[in-house]
C-alpha cells in the first residue's frame, strides 16, 4: 500500500509541479515578498535563526551543520499550555515529560528528558548562559530515577522570544551534560509592546482546574536598549485518577468493611501554586560597552499525597485517625536564577562578553495529615521534614573574532573560560519527623509490636543526614567556524574542564556540512562528551525505619564516602563519557517545503545508577557491614552500565498561501530513539557473581531501556486568516514498558482557536487531548502507569484572554 | 568489580510498524500537496530588508537636490561586507524592478568618500564601529540612510531595522528625514514606528 502510494504521489508530483520546481526559490520569493504591502511585511516572520550551537553569531535554523529546532513565541501562546515543558511535549517529539504521582518531590518537580536519555544528560541555556538543576534527585520509581535535571517549569512562557532545541552532543562546546542536547531559551529582547494573558480551564471530569494569570512589561531604553518584566500567578487544582481501594480498611468485623467503594489514594497531579517572575534587560553604555541582566524567580507551593494508610495499618495511631488517613507532601520550592554581566568589541574587532550567574533550588518538605507512629498519641500531624539546596556559581568569559583565513568567508574563532561553584545542602526535619519515639502499636491484634518511626509519607531527615558539600571547576574552550568556500562548512571545537572531585575531561568535536544542491545540505558531526557526576548523586543521603521481625531497622541511601558504603564497595563517582555521531540531510525542494533527516547515535560509558537496596540477606559479610549502622539494608550511587542510544528524527514543513483565503502551515515530526545496556552490570566484588542483578534490577533495565515511548508522531495544521489563528495537532506516543508490561501507543489531539477582537484584544479556546483518549492501564489493577508520556488526566479545555497594548 | 549480564525480557519486543507507515504517508502527503501549492515560506532576514528599500521608497519623496527625477537609475548604495548584497542583486538586479520608477544600480562601496550619487545607503552591521563617522561624512547629503546597528538613529541615521521576536520591523527618525529635505507620506507613521 505504502509503494502505491509513493508511486501515485511522485507521478502526480512530476506531472503537476514540473513549472514550480523549474523557478529558484528566491525569485519566487521576491515576487511574494513585493506584492505584499507594509502592514503585511512588517508582520511578516523570517525564518527563524539560532545561536545554540554556533558561537557568536545567530543562523538560519535550516542552515546549521547540527539539527536544531526553534520553537517561537507565537507558537508557544497558540498552545494553551501554561508550564513549559508541556509546551516543549507538543513540539519536539523526542521530549518526554511524564507525570508521576505518589512519588514525594518528583511529583511536583517532574523529569523531562530528551532523546530517551536521562533527565541530567540534557543542558539548558537562558540566553546562551547554564542554567542550574533542580536540588531534587529522583529517587523514586519514576523516569530519570537516580537522576537530577532542569526545573523548565520555573520560567514564565511569556517572557520567552524562542527556544532552541540542539538535537546533538555538544559537551565540547558546552560542557557538562550536554549529552542528549541543548535547550537554550532565549528571552524576549527589545520589546515593544506590554500584554496581559488569562488562561482558565479545567478537565472533562470536572478537576484540575487552572487559573492563570501573566503580565509582559517591555520599556525602550536609550540605544535600542531595553527592560522586561514578566510576572505570572499559577493555580492549579489537583486531578485523581485513583482506582477504589477494595482492600480491608478495618479490623474484622468493623461495618466500615463493606465498603468497598472507597477513593482512599490520589493519583493524579500535584495541587500547585506558582509565583513565577522574569527579567530580561540590557542596558547601552555606549556603542561599545553593554550592561545586561536577566533572571527569573519560581516559588511554588505544592500537595500532593502518599500512600494512604488504612485504618488497620500499625503505622497508624487510631486514636488520631480511625478511618485511616492520607500523608500530604507539601513542599515549598524556591527557584531563582540570575546572570549579570557586560559586553563588547573592542578596536581589534575582538567581541567580548562577561558575566556571571547565580541559580539556586531549595526543596522545604512540610507533611501534614500524618503521624510518627513511634511517639503514639502524642505524635504532632504536622511535621518539618527537612529541606534539599542547591546553590551554583558561574563565571564566563567568550571571545569571538572573525580572522581572514583566505576561506570564502571569514573564520569565525570563539574561546573562553568558565569558572563553575556548586554547593549542596541537606537540612534535618524537626525531631518528631524522624525520630524514634518508642511506642509501640498500641491496640489492634498487632499492639505491643514495634511501629514505624519518623513522619508517614515522607520520614524526614535526620540531623545525621545534614550535609553540606561543595566543589569547584574550571574549563577553557575554543571553537571554530568556517566556510571553505560555497558548499563546503566545517566546525571544530575543543574543551578542557577540571572538577575538584573527580578531575578532569577533554573533549572534542567535528562538524562538517556540504551543500550538495542549492535545495540539498548533507551535514554530520562526531564529538564526545561528558556528564560530570552530580553532587547530590555523590552525596545525597536518607534513612527511613523498616520493621523487619518485630524489630525496628533503618534503610539507608549512603553517599558514596560514607564508611558503610565504601565497606560495601562504592568509590568516588567518575563521570559518564559519551560519544557521538550524527548525519542528515536538509532538503528544500521548493519555497515553500523543507525536509530534514537526521540520524544520531550516543554511547555512555559508567553511566550513574541509583543501586537498588543491598540488603542483610545476601551474605553474612554484608550483614556484618550492615549491622555497624544498625542498617538492614542500603543503597548508593555507582558507576555501573555502558548504555548505546540510536535513532532517527524526520521533520516536513509545508506552507500554503491561500491569497485572500489565508496561510496553511503543516508540519509533521517523527521520532524515533532506541537504547541499549551494552554488556553487563559492573557491581561491588562483595556483592558476589550476582552482583549486577543486585543493584540494577530488572525494573531498572526496564525503564531504562523500554520505559520511554521510542518513537513519537507528530502532525499539526496551523491556519491563518485575518483575525483568526486556529491550531490542530495530532500526536502519537509510541508504546512504553512498565512493571513487566508493554502499554500501547497513545493518540491525542489538541485544538487550539484564537481570535483577535480588536487591535488590542484576543480571545481563545483550545482542548487538548480533544477525545478523552486515555492510555493503557496496569493489566492486574487497573490503576494507571506512572511513565505515561502524556499523563492520564483526560481531555481539558480552556480559555484565554490576552490584552496587548 | 563483577560484570553480570542479566537476560532482558524486553529485547524481543516487536516493534509496531505502523507509526512508521502513518509518518510515510505524511511524508508523501506533503510531496502530493506540492503540486497545488502556492510558495509561501517563511522568507530570510535579508530578503524581507531588501523589499523594504523598495516598499520604504514609496512613502518617501526625495528633495530636488538629490537629483532623483533627472537621474536613469536609482542608486543603492551598501557599505560594508554584509550577506545583504547578494539578495540586493536577486531583488533587483537580476530582475530589473524599480524604485521610484527607476532601474536600480546596486553598488558596494569600499569607501564612504565613494558616496557621491547614491540615493540610498544602507550601512551593515559590519560597520558598527564606523556608523557616526559616515553618517557624519554625508550629513547634509540628500541620500537615505537605513541601518541595523544599535543605536543607529541616535545617531542620526534615518531608518533602522529591528528584531521583534521573528519579525523584522522598522523605524525612522522624523527629524533626520526631515532635515535633510526628505518629503514623508504621513500613512507611514501608521505602519512603521516614526520618532518624532
Amino acid at each position: 500500500m505504502i509503494k502505491h502510494a509513493i508511486f501515485i504521489t511522485f507521478s502526480l508530483n512530476l506531472l503537476m509541479s514540473e513549472a514550480v520546481v523549474s523557478e529558484t526559490h528566491n525569485g519566487k520569493e521576491f515576487d511574494r515578498l513585493f506584492e505584499m504591502s507594509m502592514t503585511d511585511l512588517v508582520e511578516m516572520d523570517s525564518l527563524a535563526q539560532v545561536e545554540v550551537g554556533s558561537r557568536g553569531k545567530a543562523i538560519d535554523f535550516l542552515q546549521t551543520k547540527v539539527p536544531v529546532d526553534v520553537i517561537t513565541a507565537e507558537q508557544i501562546d497558540r498552545t494553551g499550555h501554561t508550564e513549559l515543558s508541556r509546551v516543549l511535549q507538543r513540539f519536539i517529539p523526542g521530549f518526554n515529560f511524564p507525570r508521576p504521582s505518589i512519588k514525594d518531590g518528583s511529583d511536583h518537580i517532574r523529569p523531562f528528558t530528551l532523546r530517551g536519555m536521562a533527565p541530567d544528560q540534557v543542558l539548558v541555556l537562558v540566553n546562551g548562559k547554564r542554567l542550574h538543576a533542580s536540588t531534587l534527585l529522583h529517587v523514586n520509581g519514576t523516569i530519570g530515577r537516580g537522576s537530577t535535571g532542569v526545573d523548565l517549569n520555573t520560567i514564565p512562557l511569556r517572557s520567552i522570544e524562542r527556544i532552541e532545541v540542539l538535537r546533538d552532543g555538544a559537551a565540547a562546546q558546552y560542557g557538562s551534560d550536554a549529552i542528549a542536547g541543548i535547550i537554550n531559551i532565549i528571552l524576549k529582547s527589545g520589546g515593544e509592546y506590554s500584554r496581559v494573558t488569562s488562561t482558565i480551564g479545567q478537565t472533562y471530569e470536572g478537576d484540575g482546574e487552572l487559573y492563570q494569570a501573566d503580565f509582559h512589561h517591555a520599556t525602550e531604553l536609550p540605544l535600542d536598549g531595553f527592560f522586561n518584566l514578566t510576572a505570572e500567578l499559577r493555580d492549579r487544582n489537583p486531578t485523581n485518577r485513583a482506582i477504589f481501594d477494595g482492600r480491608q480498611q478495618y479490623f474484622d468485623g468493623h461495618p466500615g468493611n463493606s465498603n468497598l467503594a472507597r477513593l482512599t489514594n490520589r493519583r493524579g497531579d500535584p495541587d500547585t501554586q506558582d509565583i513565577l517572575f522574569s527579567l530580561n534587560s540590557e542596558i547601552p553604555f555606549s556603542d561599545e560597552l553593554i550592561f545586561y541582566v536577566h533572571g527569573s524567580m519560581n516559588y511554588r507551593h505544592g500537595e500532593a499525597g502518599a500512600f494512604f494508610r488504612r485504618p488497620l495499618d500499625d503505622r497508624n495511631v487510631r486514636a488520631i485517625y480511625p478511618d485511616g488517613f492520607l500523608p500530604l507532601i507539601k513542599p515549598d520550592i524556591l527557584d531563582y536564577s540570575a546572570t549579570v554581566g557586560s559586553k563588547g568589541k573592542t578596536d581589534f574587532k575582538l567581541n567580548w562578553d562577561f558575566s556571571h550567574t547565580v541559580g539556586g533550588s531549595h526543596l522545604g518538605y512540610d507533611i501534614e495529615n500524618s503521624v510518627n507512629a513511634s511517639l503514639g498519641t502524642a505524635s504532632p500531624t504536622s511535621f518539618d521534614a527537612g529541606s534539599l539546596h542547591f546553590r551554583q556559581h558561574t563565571t564566563n568569559l567568550d571571545l569571538t573574532r572573525e580572522l581572514d583565513a583566505g576561506f570564502k568567508a571569514p573564520l569565525r574563532m570563539a574561546a573562553g573560560l568558565e569558572w563553575r561553584y556548586e554547593n549542596f545542602q541537606i537540612r534535618a526535619g524537626d525531631e518528631a519527623s524522624s525520630v524514634n519515639g518508642g511506642v509501640p502499636v498500641l491496640d489492634g491484634p498487632n499492639a505491643g509490636n514495634v511501629t514505624m518511626a519518623g513522619a508517614q509519607g515522607f520520614p524526614g531527615f535526620m540531623p545525621a543526614n545534614r550535609l553540606e558539600e561543595d566543589r569547584h571547576n574550571f574549563s577553557a574552550y575554543i571553537d571554530l567556524d568556517g566556510k571553505f568556500d560555497d558548499k563546503w562548512f566545517v566546525g571544530a571545537a575543543g574543551r578542557y574542564e577540571y572538577y575538584s572531585d573527580f578531575g578532569s575531561s577533554l573533549n572534542g568535536k567535528f562538524s562538517l556540512a556540504y551543500r550538495a544542491l542549492d535545495e540539498l545540505l548533507l551535514r554530520g558531526s562526531v564529538s564526545t562528551g561528558f556528564r560530570a557526576p552530580s553532587l547530590q548523586q555523590s552525596f545525597f543521603n536518607s534513612t527511613s525505619s523498616i520493621n523487619i521481625n518485630n524489630t525496628l531497622t533503618s534503610t539507608s541511601t549512603l553517599s558514596v564516602d560514607a564508611p558503610i558504603a565504601q565497606a560495601l564497595g562504592a568509590t568516588s563517582l567518575k563521570a559518564e563519557e559519551s560519544l557521538h555521531f550524527t548525519a542528515g540531510l536538509v532538503f528544500e525542494p521548493l519555497s515553500n517545503l523543507s525536509f530534514s533527516a537526521d540520524y544520531f547515535y550516543t554511547r555512555i560509558d559508567n553511566r550513574i545508577i541509583f543501586s537498588r537496596n543491598i540488603t542483610s540477606s545476601i551474605s553474612p559479610e554484608i550483614a556484618s557491614i550492615l549491622a555497624t549502622g544498625n542498617l538492614s539494608a542500603a543503597r548508593f550511587f555507582t558507576n555501573a552500565i555502558d548504555t548505546e542510544t540510536h535513532g532517527f528524527d524526520l521533520r516536513a514543513d509545508y506552507r500554503l498561501d491561500f491569497q485572500n483565503f489565508g496561510e496553511l502551515k503543516l508540519a509533521a515530526l517523527y521520532h524515533y530513539n532506541r537504547t541499549r545496556i551494552k554488556g553487563g552490570v559492573s557491581s561491588p566484588t562483595i556483592l558476589g557473581e550476582n552482583g549486577g542483578s543486585i543493584i540494577f534490577s530488572e525494573a531498572d533495565r526496564e525503564r531504562l531501556e523500554s520505559g520511554q515511548p521510542h518513537e513519537t508522531l507528530i502532525l499539526s495544521a496551523n491556519y491563518k486568516n485575518g483575525d483568526f489563528n486556529g491550531l490542530f495537532k495530532l500526536i502519537k506516543a509510541g508504546n512504553f514498558s512498565e512493571e513487566s508490561q508493554r502499554l500501547g501507543s497513545q493518540w491525542l489531539a489538541d485544538i487550539d482557536l484564537d481570535y483577535r477582537l480588536d487591535k488590542h484584544f484576543n480571545i481563545g479556546l483550545g482542548v487538548h487531548n480533544l477525545f478523552d483518549s486515555e492510555p493503557d492501564r496496569n493489566g492486574q489493577d487497573g490503576a494507571y502507569l506512572q511513565s505515561s508520556p502524556y499523563g492520564y488526566n483526560g481531555g481539558f479545555y480552556y480559555l484565554r484572554l490576552s490584552a496587548t497594548f | 568489580m563483577h560484570k553480570q549480564t542479566i537476560g532482558n525480557k524486553f529485547s524481543g519486543m516487536v516493534h509496531d510498524k505502523k507509526v512508521l507507515q502513518i509518518a510515510l504517508f505524511a511524508f508523501f502527503l506533503f510531496i502530493l500537496l506540492i503540486s497545488v501549492a502556492v510558495y509561501a515560506i517563511e522568507p530570510k532576514r535579508q530578503a524581507i530588508k531588501v523589499v523594504y528599500f523598495k516598499s520604504l521608497s514609496s512613502y518617501i519623496t526625495w528633495p530636488k537636490t538629490a537629483g532623483l527625477v533627472q537621474a536613469m537609475t536609482f542608486e543603492l548604495c551598501i557599505i560594508g561586507k554584509d550577506s545583504l548584497n547578494d539578495y540586493l542583486h536577486q531583488a533587483y538586479y537580476n530582475t530589473n524592478r524599480p524604485i521610484k520608477k527607476k532601474p536600480v544600480r546596486i553598488r558596494q562601496l569600499n569607501r564612504i568618500d565613494e558616496v557621491a550619487g547614491c540615493h540610498l545607503l544602507f550601512i551593515g552591521e559590519s560597520e558598527s564601529r564606523n556608523v557616526s563617522e559616515i553618517l557624519a561624512f554625508i550629513k547634509g547629503k540628500p541620500i537615505l540612510t537605513v541601518g541595523e546597528t544599535r543605536g543607529f538613529l541616535e545617531k542620526n541615521g534615518m531608518i533602522q531595522f529591528y528584531m521583534t521576536g521573528q519579525k523584522v520591523k522598522v523605524k525612522l527618525s522624523y527629524p533626520a528625514v526631515i532635515d535633510e529635505g526628505f518629503i514623508m507620506n504621513p500613512g507611514l507613521s501608521s505602519v512603521i514606528k516614526v520618532i518624532r
